[in-house]
């Protein structure tokens, strides 16, 4: 008898949920009335709390940047805190509109995972974290170490691989979260902890004694980070890529939060006019409203101000990294408007 | 020449010392192991309580907005910590950042308890419970999901993804027995029945969830969910943690109920079926009523286990009630104090087990005289 | 049972039944058939495919703690991994069935003791552990007490030179037999070890029977076999290697490692599933009838050997099942593993393996098979249990 029950369930199932998937993620999300994006939700400068409950970090930022993009309202975001091993799943599945949880570009991902990859906000590289006590200078020094690292994510692939090329030896062991992890090297379980560098300084700023512990100058890997959508909505990720690209633009351009509405007043720039929606309409191909990019300057502010704002306080500086503009030696650039 | 019998003269009355050296003696120094344990835990209770306590109560920190009154004072414990986290750890984090909506889900636990109450104790006559109960199954969720969820009638809405704290851990546990009961008791009665495609699928879907640790469940649940359901369909975290919980403990529930099925004696079948009653007329009116209430304290018992493994939910990320205490001895402002969130989550567990295991256990005393009255 | 002949045939209960397992296996089917055609279709969608190949290509990445089997970077393949993850999850759940029992029958024991002291520690000790969750206590074991009471390498307790203790593992000597006809001598020497301590144990109750003079039976057992033991190292000494932990850089090498997170399990494992043997250990001991403990006090038995003799023999039968379904919750808990980083198989294969596989079903299957073979077992054990417990009664 309760098998009827289990057929008339499945039956209704699949007549009621028979429709072809809607692959207009603009749309939804304007039906919705709010973005949600997929953070970390526990990784300082890129996505934590603040103590109001608000969600701050580089990551969030896009996020937030992308919501003034559609929305004029950069406060019209859902964060929903995914770990490493479900961040893929939740987006293929349609539980977020778009993540942004600092998740490394690489080709397996690209080609397997149904996920499109639009630009990096964050670039990124594996290093390590060492107890000052064992006085190690170099990684090279680590052969026999027990090393600490997050499970789920490339870096164990990546410590393999390095440890193996230099013919050395080390112990894992593997945590299932970032907090675990860290745990696990503040109470001794380890004596090296592997993750991406900028983690790393976000890790040691939270130890109980931060000056216990060192960053080794090495990087063993290249993590292009950056903001990720659904493969086969080309539109939403324009809107995705562009608000970022209109971040690194007014970076370039000299365009800030501060600055905004006197330079919209004032500047004869054709960029930055065009940019700012005062010549043309760049909004109506990407299905936005023709002030876009100002509303995202306005409201978040320039990738500048951006990781001034999150990364800076971390001890990440920005002049001489990757993460500088094309224009003072860094790799950041960002296509014209 | 006749043997004259001589009695062994009576052995003296028993040691006349008062009846309160007696007692120290039975069960303090009867015998030399006996002496030495007692020696040992005077000294164990000696060099442990008085700390204990100074730590804990006396020399505790217990007011204080920031931590600079706990590190003026290392030998006591820092309670401040979990008082100013104190409605972030209970209800989550949208509700611990919106102090003036923490009524919602203060409702709905008051309602919750009163709703509990009148369903175990007997203060109400036996119609007025069913509908009581039909209230608790069907309106009393929605109502829940409403009021704790909001986005209707003018309330904020508080998105699964911000709920957390000791919230989360009842609505999870609470959550997962409701939708398993009915489950549980048509596996039981599939477990029970003579027809063997109906029998052996209930062994199967019965013992496959049971042999297996919840953990794995829960990672079946959030990385195949997504995979076997539709594409339109979104099940969110909680949802989903809900769904490998309810599968879970529908296994446990069918074979709590299957425990007092058995318990029902033959003759009650046979006089149903002698009176004419069909199959679910037989169940439903007679056998099950029996069965539930023989049953009550066996499913209270996998609800306490049920209680204590929604904890494993923060391994698939949710903030349960333990991992929002945690990250309390983890944020920037507090870190450090560690023996405190887990004492405090640790004594949360405890009072809601051992209040169920004590409950449970009285109602088998009562079920025990019942059954030989 | 079955309605008389001519009525409509859903007055039939065997038709009825014979309609309905029909109906519930079709449906059944229904419903397997809908999910997995809702798989396929995600999937192509997500371009994602199922295969088992991946077992056969060479893991990624390092495993931690692999004791009974070698792993070699670059060379072990996926199914390696699957291996000893089984092998890890069996490791730490027999080391604790073992711990356990010796646990929950002392505390068991202990809360029927005539010493108020002990009576009630014991039952603290049973309330505390079975009403705290086993997370909460596998967190604060292992990061709160173990991990940060140990010392750093350098600082290692060093207990005669042999056994190092530090907070990267425990590291112990190890005996390594390199030649088959040695690993044979040594199975032999196991393998009489064990037949003699059977035999000694008959002789043993006989004697007791007749004689009633009891033996230390379980300490001369234990002696026997670490006799055997003995015996056969010394014969194939020759082809046996001690391999010492020798301190390096950053820990000791050579000899054998207990990680941290397996003693902090195993601990945990062992209170916690103590706890609910010790209840089994005391329900047990009370449903043996109050007059045998009477009539063995009055016959001049002390409490202890009333215990050992009289009561605890016939609480067995009741102890015995329950306790093994406390077992199969113990393997079951050992998956908590993933929270404190032992290499169990939830961590190794349905974590770590997942992740950079992303073999999803699979891995997934084959973890849950592994779990539901264990617990097959499991059941197989009490039901044969309970079926010789049974020829016994009268």
């Amino acid at each position: 008898m309760k098998k009827l029950g289990i057929l008339a369930l499945s039956v209704a199932m699949a007549v009621g949920f028979a429709s072809a998937a809607s692959a207009d993620t603009l749309a939804d999300v304007k039906k919705r009335g709010v973005v949600r994006c997929g953070v970390d939700g526990g990784l300082a400068g890129f996505s934590a709390p603040d103590d109001k409950g608000k969600m701050q970090g580089i990551d969030a930022d896009v996020c937030y940047a992308v919501a003034a993009a559609v929305f004029g309202d950069a406060s019209k975001v859902e964060f929903i805190s995914l770990t490493a091993k479900e961040r893929f799943t939740a987006l293929s599945a349609g539980e977020i509109d778009m993540l942004s949880r600092n998740t490394t570009h690489t080709l397996r991902r690209d080609a397997s995972l149904g996920v499109d990859f639009t630009y990096y906000n964050y670039i990124d590289g594996q290093g390590f974290l060492v107890k000052k006590a064992i006085g190690v200078k170099s990684a090279l020094e680590l052969s026999g170490a027990t090393i600490c690292i997050q499970s789920g994510t490339t870096t164990e692939r990546n410590l393999a691989a390095y440890f193996r090329a230099k013919k050395m030896d080390y112990t894992p062991v593997s945590y299932d979260t970032s907090v675990q992890t860290r745990e696990g090297f503040e109470s001794g379980a380890c004596d090296v902890l592997t993750s991406d560098k900028s983690q790393l300084a976000a890790i040691r700023s939270d130890l109980k004694d931060p000056e216990s512990a060192m960053v080794l100058p090495e990087t063993i890997s290249k993590e292009p980070l950056g903001p990720v959508v659904r493969q086969g909505d080309d539109a939403w990720a324009n809107i995705v890529r562009w608000s970022l690209f209109a971040m690194i633009n007014a970076d370039e351009l000299g365009v800030t939060s501060k600055n905004v509405d006197e330079i919209a007043k004032t500047t004869e720039e054709f960029q930055i006019r065009l940019m700012l929606g005062l010549e043309g309409d760049t909004g109506k191909s990407l299905g936005l409203s023709k002030d876009w990019a100002m509303q995202i300057i306005k409201q978040v502010g320039s990738y500048g101000e951006s990781y001034t704002r999150h990364l800076v306080p971390l001890g990440l500086a920005r002049e001489g990294t990757l993460n500088a503009l094309w224009t003072k030696g860094g790799i950041l650039y960002a296509p014209p408007f | 020449m006749a043997k004259v019998f001589v009695p062994t003269p009576p052995s003296p009355p028993p040691n006349s010392s008062t009846p309160a050296i007696q007692w120290l003696k039975r069960n303090f120094f009867n015998s030399p192991f006996s002496i030495v344990m007692t020696l040992l835990s005077v000294y164990v209770i000696w060099s442990i309580v008085p700390f204990a306590l100074n730590w804990a109560i006396l020399d505790a920190t217990w007011t204080g907005t920031d931590r600079t009154g706990c590190d003026a004072n290392p030998d006591g414990a820092c309670w401040a910590a979990l008082r100013v986290r104190f409605w972030q750890v209970m209800l989550g984090r949208f509700y611990g950042a919106n102090p003036e909506e923490i009524w919602r889900p203060l409702v709905i636990f008051a309602l919750f308890v009163v709703i509990a109450y009148l369903l175990l104790s007997e203060t109400l006559p036996g119609e007025y419970r069913l509908y009581l109960g039909g209230f608790a199954l069907i309106v009393f969720p929605v109502l829940t999901y409403g009021l704790i969820h909001g986005g209707m009638f003018g309330l904020k809405v508080a998105a699964t993804s911000q709920w957390g704290g000791f919230m989360l851990t009842l609505i999870l546990a609470v959550g997962g027995i409701v939708l398993a009961f009915p489950l549980g008791i048509v596996l039981a009665l599939g477990r029970r029945s003579s027809l063997p495609v109906v029998q052996w699928l209930s062994i199967t879907f019965i013992e496959f969830w049971r042999a297996n640790p919840l953990i794995t469940i829960l990672f079946m649940a959030s990385n195949l969910l997504p995979l076997f359901l539709p594409s339109e369909i979104e099940v969110d975290k909680v949802a989903r943690a809900l769904v490998a919980i309810t599968l879970f403990q529908s296994a446990y529930t069918a074979e709590a109920i299957r425990g007092g099925l058995a318990s029902i004696p033959k003759g009650q079948f046979e006089a149903a079926d002698s009176l004419g009653f069909k199959y679910h007329h037989t169940m439903g009116l007679i056998v099950l009523p029996q069965a539930l209430k023989v049953s009550i304290p066996a499913i209270v018992n996998t609800f306490i286990a049920l209680f204590k493994d929604t904890t494993l939910v923060g391994i698939v990320g949710l903030l349960d009630v333990f991992r929002m205490a945690q990250t309390v001895s983890r944020s920037t402002e507090w870190k450090g104090f560690d023996y405190e969130t887990y004492i405090f989550s640790a004594l949360i567990f405890f009072m809601c087990c051992y209040g169920m295991s004590r409950y449970s256990q009285s109602i088998e005393r009562k079920l025990n005289r019942e059954h030989k009255d | 049972m079955a309605s008389g002949k001519g009525g409509a045939w859903y007055n039939d209960r065997r038709k009825i039944g014979i309609a309905l397992q029909i109906l519930a296996l079709v449906g059944v089917g229904l419903f397997i058939w809908y999910l997995i055609s809702n798989a396929s279709y995600n999937m192509a969608q997500r371009r994602m495919e199922m295969n088992t190949w991946f077992l056969f290509s060479e893991a990624s990445f390092k495993v931690g703690f692999h004791p009974f089997w070698d792993f070699e970077l670059g060379t072990s393949k996926y199914w390696e991994v699957f291996v000893i993850g089984i092998q890890n999850t069996l490791l730490v759940g027999i080391a604790g069935l073992i711990g356990a029992t010796v646990v929950g029958f002392a505390v068991g024991v202990a809360r029927l003791s005539d010493n108020w002291f002990v009576k009630t520690f014991a039952s603290i000790f049973v309330e505390l552990f079975r009403n705290v969750p086993l997370l909460l206590q596998v967190f604060f074991w292992n990061f709160v007490v173990i991990l940060p009471s140990l010392p750093s390498v350098s600082n290692a307790i060093d207990i005669f030179g042999t056994l190092f203790i530090t907070n990267k593992g425990i590291f112990t000597p190890i005996i390594s037999v390199s030649e088959n006809w040695a690993r044979l001598v040594i199975l032999g020497g196991l393998t009489l070890a064990i037949i003699s301590i059977i035999l000694f144990r008959r002789w043993a109750k006989k004697r007791f029977y007749e004689t009633a003079k009891p033996l230390p039976v379980f300490w001369i057992s234990v002696l026997i076999f670490i006799g055997f033991l003995l015996l056969s190292f010394a014969i194939v000494q020759s082809a046996t290697d001690v391999s010492m932990p020798q301190q390096s850089r950053f820990r000791f090498t050579g000899g054998f490692t207990v990680p941290v997170p397996l003693f902090s399990l195993w601990i945990a494992l062992v209170c916690y599933t103590g706890a609910f043997i010790a209840e089994n250990v005391r329900a047990g001991i009370l449903s043996v009838g109050k007059g045998q403990r009477e009539a063995a006090m009055s016959l001049g038995f002390r409490h202890s050997l009333s215990m050992k003799l009289i009561q605890i023999p016939q609480a067995l039968r009741v102890i015995i099942p329950p306790t093994i379904s406390q077992y199969l919750n113990l393997i079951k808990n050992s998956s908590l593993a993933v929270a404190i980083g032992y290499d169990d198989i939830v961590n190794l294969f349905m974590g770590i393996t997942l992740n950079q596989t992303g073999q999803a079903i699979v891995i997934i299957a084959m973890t849950m098979g592994v779990f539901t073979v264990i617990s097959l077992l499991t059941s197989l054990l009490i039901n044969i249990y309970n079926r010789s417990t049974q020829l016994v009664e009268r």
